[in-house]
């Protein structure tokens, strides 16, 4: 088990005027190896939850461990959480700050004190995952870069950590299609290889029914619901009664499956969706011409 | 839909202009070669009156430079950009087509002058000298607008991206302009902000008549829009009317952008011998379609 929450409870700015409770008897089991979406409006709590993953957060109430070490002790080993747990901001790319992207992508491992060949082999190995040309942008400067490149540059200093959870804030918010796909499909990539479980906040409904395993809904700082999306999507009164959005095609689903269409319910994705009903097409015709 | 157009009145006309941003030099020299342009290159266009124009393309496709011809915050380094006659490059007449030309950015906490959301919003009148009885009429007509009334005296800090966004809109809306561009004013909104400012602009465009370019690279914010302009390496790649560009999907794949969901489903499932609409984007009418075909 990679991540374990029990009764986490947070108040702001406690037994004052601006006292806000955050996060309310909030319980959540993340998985070695689950691509998870968390999701929920503005202000249910989202980022108030992951900032106490990597330990940004001081644990108030509440117990949580993360890869096994248990962040309610006295003495919580924050060098060993930090190098356990990646966070990626949003708008990563306005946290580049050195001279290079050399130098940028290497500051976490400098760090970690590590050899001077260790990092730059961690600094090669991350610049090359997430699609960049090692030779052609190390002695760059960051800001010589474009939007997409410059968020790779900020992930790469954030996998240069090897981090075995990843967190992502938004990574998506701001790019174009393409730059939509690429991101996601480096997720994908760095899941297979060195952060095998993902934590992502995405407010794209289509993006977490293409990519997410599991999705934890938050509302008012609880998690309401936390199961496959498969599953989720079926609720889309109680979704829409938070505010959220339902991605188009569980729409689709759902009207189709109440007007007594039987499809699967992994029907997210277009091609998904396009193929069973072509099968399911199929399949009347046949029956029609037996008949 | 052209005919239509055609009839309208032609309020800003972009003629063969050019602008390509230069780094130094050095790198000039030695990317020239590699890159395709950086900015927009002898593009020519009109906008008509009261239309709902959407611009889309890639990140880099030139877009923004494009936006910022419209009103005189890039000069084209060669061609002209004229708005109500008014030419962008003249001294003494780019107050004129500014004041007739809002821009909305897309940050909106980089928007914002005043403490006070009431204070923000009169800025600009303020600023071209606009009589103070006259200021206040504007201000509080501008924030009913966008529905923002409620919060006149509250500081902007504490509010919303999309609300944030509103009075942003509500700061231009006040100078009284003929045209409102939005330059992916909607990219770092949440789904429940965008919606918010996207019912805005469609509001302000039906019934206070004002003409709105929508720069997006969402698919889904174009299929209201009159007519959609579609660029890539700063030339205009496509034009027409929602349903025309969706049509061409593998020019919209080229061009680095995508099809809306429902458009996407609908062109897989016609391929495939079912008698369903290629040119929808209602949901509800796919699900009928379908239901029936099956």
């Amino acid at each position: 088990m990679s991540i374990v929450v029990k009764n986490l409870n947070f108040v702001y700015n406690p037994k004052s005027p601006f006292e806000k409770h955050a996060l309310v008897d909030v319980n959540l089991t993340v998985d070695d190896g689950d691509f998870l979406a968390v999701i929920g409006h503005t202000g249910s709590g989202k980022s108030t939850f992951i900032q106490h993953l990597n330990g940004l957060i001081k644990l108030q109430d509440g117990v949580i461990n993360v890869d096994g070490i248990d962040l309610s002790l006295k003495k919580v080993d924050f060098k060993k959480l930090r190098g356990t747990v990646g966070m990626v901001f949003q708008y990563p790319e306005y946290q580049l700050f050195a001279d290079t992207v050399y130098n940028d992508v290497a500051f976490g491992p400098k760090n970690l004190k590590l050899s001077k060949e260790e990092i730059d082999e961690r600094v090669k190995e991350a610049i090359s995952l997430v699609g960049l040309n090692f030779d052609y942008v190390s002695q760059k400067s960051p800001f010589e870069l474009s939007g997409g490149e410059k968020r790779r540059v900020a992930i790469a200093g954030v996998i240069a950590m090897r981090p075995k959870i990843l967190i992502l804030d938004e990574p998506t918010a701001g790019l174009d299609p393409q730059g939509k796909k690429e991101i996601l499909g480096l997720v994908t990539k760095l899941r297979q290889t060195t952060s095998p479980t993902i934590i992502m906040i995405n407010h794209d409904m289509n993006e977490v029914a293409r990519y997410a395993t599991k999705v934890a809904v938050f509302d008012m700082g609880s998690v309401v619901f936390a199961e496959p999306p498969q599953q989720l999507f079926k609720k889309q009164e109680q979704l829409v009664k938070m505010g959220l959005d339902i991605p188009t095609l569980a729409k689709l689903r759902n009207m189709l499956v109440s007007k007594g269409i039987n499809l699967p319910d992994d029907c997210l994705t277009v091609e998904r969706m396009a193929e069973e009903l072509i099968k399911l097409k199929k399949r009347r015709q046949d029956e029609c011409s037996e008949t | 839909m052209y005919l239509v157009l055609e009839n309208k009145k032609e309020i800003i006309s972009v003629q063969n202009a050019t602008y390509i941003y230069r780094t130094s030099a050095e790198d000039e020299a030695k990317e020239t070669a590699a890159k395709a342009v950086n900015g927009v290159q002898d593009v020519s266009l009109s906008v008509y009156e009261g239309e709902f124009l959407a611009l889309v393309g890639h990140n880099g496709s030139g877009k923004s430079t494009l936006a910022k011809l419209f009103n005189g915050l890039l000069l084209p380094q060669s061609g002209r950009v004229t708005v109500f006659g008014y030419d962008t490059k003249k001294s003494d007449e780019v107050f004129e087509v500014r004041r007739r030309v809002g821009m909305v950015f897309q940050n909106p906490d980089n928007q914002m002058v005043a403490s006070i959301v009431e204070d923000d919003v009169a800025f600009g009148p303020e600023n071209i000298g606009v009589p103070q009885p006259e200021i206040v009429e504007r201000v509080k007509w501008a924030l009913s607008a966008v529905k923002m009334s409620d919060y006149a005296d509250k500081t902007p800090t504490r509010m919303s991206g999309g609300q944030k966004q509103r009075v942003a809109i509500a700061g231009v809306l006040a100078l009284k302009p003929s045209v409102i561009v939005l330059d992916e004013s909607t990219a770092m909104l949440d789904p429940q902000g965008r919606k918010e400012v996207l019912d805005t602009v469609k509001r302000l465009n039906k019934e206070e008549n004002i003409t709105i370019i929508l720069i997006t690279h969402f698919m889904d914010e174009v299929l209201d829009a009159d007519r959609v302009i579609a660029l890539d390496g700063g030339k205009i790649v496509m034009e027409g009317t929602p349903v025309e560009i969706f049509r061409q999907e593998d020019k919209i794949k080229e061009t680095g952008l995508e099809l809306p969901i429902i458009c996407d489903l609908a062109h897989k499932l016609a391929d495939n011998g079912f008698d369903v609409d290629a040119d929808n984007f209602d949901l509800e009418k796919l699900g009928e379609e379908i239901c029936q075909s099956l």
